[in-house]
């Protein structure tokens, strides 16, 4: 939590980002391995399922 | 009187959680109190603090410190001793994290996590470096009376001469933007980069970033992170890779601005070395980030470089603001008092054990 001098910088700096006409978004995206961020869901899914079952049985 | 026992797989030479280790095991000798350190693997810099973990032998009034930061087989093995045992846990990065770049780190961070469950109701007190791992070891299921209480940072280390080149090299007349930290994804480097694209085309093109940090274990992240500054057309971006106390001590001396994007940390030790440095912290507000600045440094409240770029620039050329920022970095830094926060170590180590 910001004390209000630094919420007063922060709004400054959302006017100046508006008056430049900057989203945020314009910089080209770092490009993500998203054939492992889906092994990584699989994995996540496949282990709480796992969980789940061994929870269930008791062990 | 009960013997104080620090047990971890690795004690290194001037990493984090080693240094804290050491630090407490001298505060308890100096008190009186009998203390010992076991680890698996010593470094030599630093054997006369430990012994082998093979020769350990339990006495009844031990109590067993166990330190916890990945998956390792010693986190399981800690519970066949009878004594009392404490978890110092300084928190596992998720594993997702890492999926993308190391499998096997990813696999570790699993492990690490499943062995803190495991713990759970196992170990009668824990200790957590933030009150946010304490929340993670609630939700864990651990039960058992808990202390928050933070890494023990030696101060008189930060006072050691910094490399006199890189401070020759790095003190000419141009913006410094530095962000301190292995390189891994979970620190979120890419978004450091990005910020900078923003401050650099946008705001001050006479500035440059610095990425202080080893890569070991994360190469292709890094590798990944090159193309991307190369996508972004940056000529400034320097990653120092491994290097020497005295250069990141150099490092901090040139910093204008500590920058952090990084979204997951239990504890953020570069964030109290900024402080120390009188360095004006710029951090994304996650997890124990945000605790650790206190009313420190600015907090950045969402993810958005042009938004990130602003603030640096303000922070750069508002004088007013940055004494601000001083003032209460300055302040907040008196929390980390190694002395204090050694004494509260001790404190919650030996009560009740006489």
């Amino acid at each position: 939590m910001n004390n209000p001098i630094y919420e007063a910088a922060l709004e400054k700096a959302r006017e100046q980002v508006s008056e430049k006409g900057l989203t945020g978004q314009e910089a080209p995206a770092f490009a993500e391995a998203k054939v492992w961020k889906l092994y990584a869901s699989a994995f996540r899914f496949v282990t709480k399922a796992k969980r789940k079952i061994l929870g269930r049985i008791g062990k | 009187m009960s013997r104080i026992v620090q047990i971890l797989e690795s004690l290194h030479y001037g990493d984090a959680i080693s240094n804290h280790a050491i630090a407490i095991h001298k505060a308890l000798v100096d008190r009186g109190v009998d203390s010992a350190i076991f680890a698996k693997n010593i470094d030599s810099r630093v054997r006369q603090y430990a012994h082998a973990y093979d020769v350990y032998q339990e006495h009844a009034d031990d109590v067993i410190m166990y330190h916890l930061s990945i998956g390792s087989d010693m986190n399981r093995e800690i519970v066949k001793y009878r004594c009392k045992k404490v978890i110092n846990y300084h928190n596992v990065t998720p594993w997702e994290f890492f999926v993308p770049y190391n499998a096997y780190m990813a696999q570790l961070c699993r492990k690490g996590r499943e062995d803190a469950e495991f713990l759970a109701d196992k170990v009668d007190m824990a200790i957590s470096d933030s009150a946010y791992n304490s929340f993670e070891l609630e939700k864990t299921g651990f039960h058992c009376p808990m202390h928050s209480i933070p890494i023990v940072m030696d101060y008189s280390d930060y006072e050691k001469r910094p490399d006199p080149t890189v401070v020759e090299e790095f003190s000419k007349d141009i913006t410094n933007i530095v962000f301190v930290g292995r390189i891994a994804p979970n620190k979120k480097h890419e978004d450091v980069i990005r910020d900078f694209y923003y401050y650099t085309k946008h705001f001050n093109p006479n500035s440059r970033l610095i990425l202080v940090g080893n890569y070991n274990n994360f190469e292709s992240y890094y590798l990944k992170l090159k193309a991307y500054v190369r996508k972004l057309g940056l000529k400034n971006v320097i990653f120092t890779g491994h290097i020497q106390f005295s250069e990141m001590l150099a490092y901090y001396r040139t910093a204008d601005v500590l920058l952090c994007e990084s979204e997951h940390e239990g504890f953020c030790v570069p964030m109290v070395e900024g402080m120390y440095f009188d360095i004006p912290v710029v951090a994304y507000d996650s997890t124990a980030v945000g605790e650790t600045l206190g009313k420190g440094g600015i907090l950045l409240p969402e993810k958005n470089s042009a938004l990130a770029a602003a603030v640096i620039d303000q922070v750069v050329r508002d004088e007013t603001l940055r004494q601000e920022i001083r003032i209460h970095q300055k302040e907040r830094l008196e929390f980390f008092n190694p002395d204090k926060v050694v004494k509260h170590f001790v404190q919650v180590l030996t009560e009740d054990n006489n």
